[in-house]
């Protein structure tokens, strides 16, 4: 049995934002009650607030003693009530948007919304911010067998990839003029875990029923984060003395191949939870990826987003990272792997009265 | 070399086992099966040179002991240039030696990745332990020369790790000739150590003998296929029935000849190798590299991903270093007793592919560096120019053709922050590996966990190409613990066992 991961914030106040979401909603309740699940605990006697949209579920933070501010990240009004009185706070950022209605929200939320509340943190004084990014600044990998480091170049993927690479930009900016608010930066890839919304449900329906669309060969291979694994990495880049200024990838251990999500999955939906697993027949050539994407350029050039085409353009692609500085940096130790971590996240769908 | 023996006519032979290459893995593989009592037969393309006719000059000893009578360059921009021994000992005849074992943090990654069997660092320790113990690791006794010093004394200036280095050898007289084939018999390569002990035991070595072909029937090898020569240098095909073949020809030659015979699925697709830079650094002292040994530190601080070190210096091998710019570096050879040869070599990103060619001897092997690389590449030479500057040096000159060098430890950091230019640096490397990696994930896998090749009950890998990815470190004694764990592996699992594993691949 491994020990619980302590980690100790040093701040009277812990500022969070995306905390109604999947994964900031995790981070909440590690702050709070802590996650025993995967032995994680913050400690130091501060207080939570968090920043969420107008008709969020806010019932699990009430529960958890979390004062709540309701607002926009694109509203610097409620940024600044958000932010008041924190000085010396730590703030974790996880608001963002991946799926949007529109291309232009990208920009105007996660670039924009992210420069806000800088701007609002350094004026009170916030001792450290910690900015959720994402994979998609660097785009694909160049070969199944290549894994990111910090240092690899960017090189957005689409919308989405070059709104959180502005904002890298913007923050790599501060960094280096010397901000008295101290930054991180941490880059998530795929995320699971329990609480998904929706679209991944569906993610889980097409495996059972055979029909999840394998485009190329399968052997690609994704870097995958479960949520409480990122949630260690988040509280120990808010608490380490040497993360300041520094970016890290968050992830689970190893990446997996696509054929080996795919096959976890239905090993866990038939052999955990007896379900009757249909054989993946969906092969189809990599071709159809390379439609996708053209499909899905032209869209998002004329401003409009289109999830499942987004989706499909990726499935053939390697996106796959190597997670050794936040190891060596941070100490970060992911403890939980893909079977577990499914098994965890259908559990979660079926009692959430998900069907699969 | 006692059992070794010239062909007259055709040959048809039979033994238990069947080893490919005698280098590091083929002979760690003999070591294990001779002294289970097998009969074994290996067969390796070049010569053998006994230490008592190790060629000092280095054309001689290029062609003797080096594929392709020197340096082969891998496709890519810019190409990389890479050596490999071709001789009855294979690299270790050729390599300096250094004995280090791969960082644990690496192993456990790669355990991870590939769901590679008992592969713990643990696990491997005792297999380490054993190639330590048959090369004699130990540290060169007595001084080591100016040229270690500057190593030492460059790194500690700059208040970086430094550590000493290892290797097998036993009583170095420092001739600085690692590269040519010890001419004491002092390094203790495979032909001093294990491949004498093997053929003791009664293990036919086949010199001067090219595998052409492996023939695989019903998941099944039946014989392997080569060409030898007799006295008078005739062709002689050799055909060799065994019960179990392990391929241990190298990171390159092991793919191409495993593509050539069948089985494909993942083999050569995955080459790595440590791109290395090289710079040359001018003293006000004398240096005398070539008197002393070859430098036995090397700046640890950056390891796995960077390190810093020595190259074996000769007149010879100094001249061939900066023929590559001969215009601009050839006056440096007047001064050639004040300088040494310093490299920067890190763990790559990118990956390259091996494929044969047919008609060809010598396959196809292309190498893309990533862009990670560039970075750490410009940062290893500017680390390295620091060290040299520290250690007092008076000019230091990176190997960037047309580079006009530089004069102050400040001008170093030319290419911190911008890339090498890609049409003028000169990359190298002497470590291949990984291109058929090891494990149960078959998407990924070339081998099962302990060798066996996919879909063949008694095909084996026994080389550098196992080690999942670059290990930062000299190869070799990876290589050997590697290498004695699939020959034990594939004495403890039964025919039957491996029959049925083979039959469950998926093709």
């Amino acid at each position: 049995m491994q020990e619980t991961i302590q980690v100790t914030l040093n701040a009277p106040l812990v500022l969070l934002t995306g905390a109604a979401g999947w994964l900031g909603g995790r981070i909440a309740a590690a702050l709070t009650r802590g996650l025993p699940e995967v032995r994680l605990l913050a400690t130091g006697g501060f207080r939570v607030r968090a920043l969420v949209l107008p008709g969020e579920d806010v019932s699990q933070l009430r529960e958890q003693s979390v004062e709540i501010v309701t607002g926009d990240v694109r509203d610097m009004e409620t940024v600044r009530a958000f932010v008041a009185g924190a000085e010396g706070a730590v703030l974790i950022h996880m608001a963002g948007v991946i799926h949007p209605k529109a291309v232009a929200q990208f920009e105007a939320i996660n670039t924009q919304g992210t420069i806000n509340l800088l701007t609002a943190a350094q004026k009170v004084g916030v001792r450290r911010v910690i900015v959720m990014s994402s994979n998609s600044p660097i785009g694909c990998n160049p070969h199944p067998d290549h894994k990111f480091t910090e240092e690899s170049p960017y090189n957005p993927y689409m919308g989405y990839g070059r709104s959180k690479m502005l904002m890298e930009k913007a923050l790599r900016a501060e960094i280096a003029v010397g901000s008295p608010t101290e930054i991180v930066i941490v880059r998530a890839p795929w995320f699971y875990g329990p609480n998904q919304p929706s679209r991944q449900t569906l993610f889980f329906k097409m495996i059972k029923n055979g029909k999840f669309p394998i485009v190329g060969s399968g052997r690609n291979r994704r870097s995958m984060g479960y949520t409480d694994n990122l949630a260690q990495g988040i509280l120990l880049a808010a608490a380490h003395k040497n993360a300041a200024g520094e970016i890290f990838w968050l992830a689970d251990e190893t990446p997996y191949t696509m054929n080996e999500i795919v096959e976890t999955v239905g090993k866990v939906l038939h052999e955990d939870f007896g379900m009757t697993v249909k054989p993946n027949t969906v092969h189809l050539p990599s071709i159809v990826a390379v439609v996708a994407t053209m499909v899905d350029v032209t869209l998002q050039y004329a401003g409009i987003y289109h999830q499942k085409i987004h989706v499909l353009s990726e499935m053939n692609k390697t996106i796959a990272c190597d997670i050794t500085k936040a190891r060596k940096m941070l100490g970060y130790a992911p403890v939980i792997a893909l079977r577990e971590g499914m098994r965890l996240s259908v559990d979660s769908c079926l009692k959430n009265r998900q069907a699969i | 070399m006692k059992g070794s023996f010239h062909l007259s006519n055709a040959l048809q032979l039979e033994a238990d086992a069947v080893i490919i290459g005698s280098g590091g893995g083929g002979a760690s593989v003999a070591d294990v099966l001779t002294a289970a009592g097998l009969s074994v037969i290996m067969l390796e393309e070049g010569k053998h040179i006994p230490s008592s006719s190790a060629s000092p000059s280095a054309r001689e000893a290029f062609s003797a002991a080096w594929r392709s009578g020197g340096l082969t360059a891998a496709i890519g921009r810019p190409p990389i240039t890479y050596a490999e021994g071709r001789c009855v000992g294979g690299g270790t005849e050729i390599n300096s030696a250094i004995t280090q074992r791969t960082d644990s943090d690496l192993i456990d990654q790669w355990r991870k990745l590939n769901k590679i069997e008992n592969f713990t660092p643990d696990e491997l320790a005792p297999y380490y332990e054993r190639a330590e113990t048959a090369v004699n690791a130990s540290l060169t006794p007595g001084p080591l020369g100016r040229a270690t010093d500057i190593l030492r004394q460059g790194g500690e200036a700059l208040g970086w790790k430094v550590s000493e280095l290892k290797r097998g050898q036993r009583g170095c007289k420092g001739a600085n000739r690692c590269s040519y084939v010890c001419p004491n018999g002092a390094k203790q390569s495979m032909a001093v150590t294990l491949l004498p002990k093997a053929v003791d035991c009664g293990m036919r070595l086949l010199a001067q003998t090219r595998v052409d072909k492996i023939r695989i029937e019903k998941r099944r090898v039946t014989e392997v296929l080569a060409q030898s020569r007799d006295a008078g240098g005739q062709a002689v095909p050799v055909r060799v029935k065994a019960g179990m073949v392990f391929v241990c020809a190298g990171a390159i030659h092991t793919p191409a000849l495993l593509r050539y015979s069948g089985p494909r699925k993942r083999i050569g697709d995955t080459l790595r190798l440590h791109p290395t830079i090289k710079a040359t650094a001018l003293f006000n002292e004398p240096v005398d590299a070539h008197q002393s040994r070859l430098p036995l530190a090397a700046i640890t601080e950056f390891m796995p991903e960077q390190r810093i070190g020595g190259s074996i210096f000769t007149p010879a091998v100094f001249g061939l270093s900066l023929a590559e710019d001969w215009t601009n570096r050839g006056d440096l050879m007047r001064d050639w007793r004040f300088c040494g040869s310093y490299y920067g070599m890190i763990r790559p990103r990118g990956v390259g592919s091996v494929r044969p060619l047919p008609g060809f001897n010598e396959p196809l092997v292309s190498f893309k560096l990533a862009p990670e690389d560039w970075i750490a590449l410009s940062q290893v030479l500017t680390r390295l120019s620091r060290a040299m500057f520290a250690a007092g040096a008076r000019k230091v000159f990176p190997s960037i053709s047309g580079h006009e060098g530089w004069t102050s430890p400040d001008q170093v950091y030319e290419f911190w922050n911008k890339p090498l230019p890609k049409g003028a640096t000169n990359l190298m490397t002497v470590h291949l590996f990984s291109s058929c990696p090891p494990g149960e994930h078959q998407d990924s896998c070339a081998v099962d966990s302990y060798g066996r090749v996919r879909s063949v009950e008694n095909l084996f890998v026994a080389d550098g190409s196992l080690i999942p990815e670059a290990p930062g470190v000299n190869p070799q004694m990876t290589i050997m613990a590697l290498a004695f764990r699939v020959a034990e592996a594939a004495l403890c699992h039964s025919a039957q066992e491996r029959a049925r594993s083979a039959a469950r691949d998926i093709n």
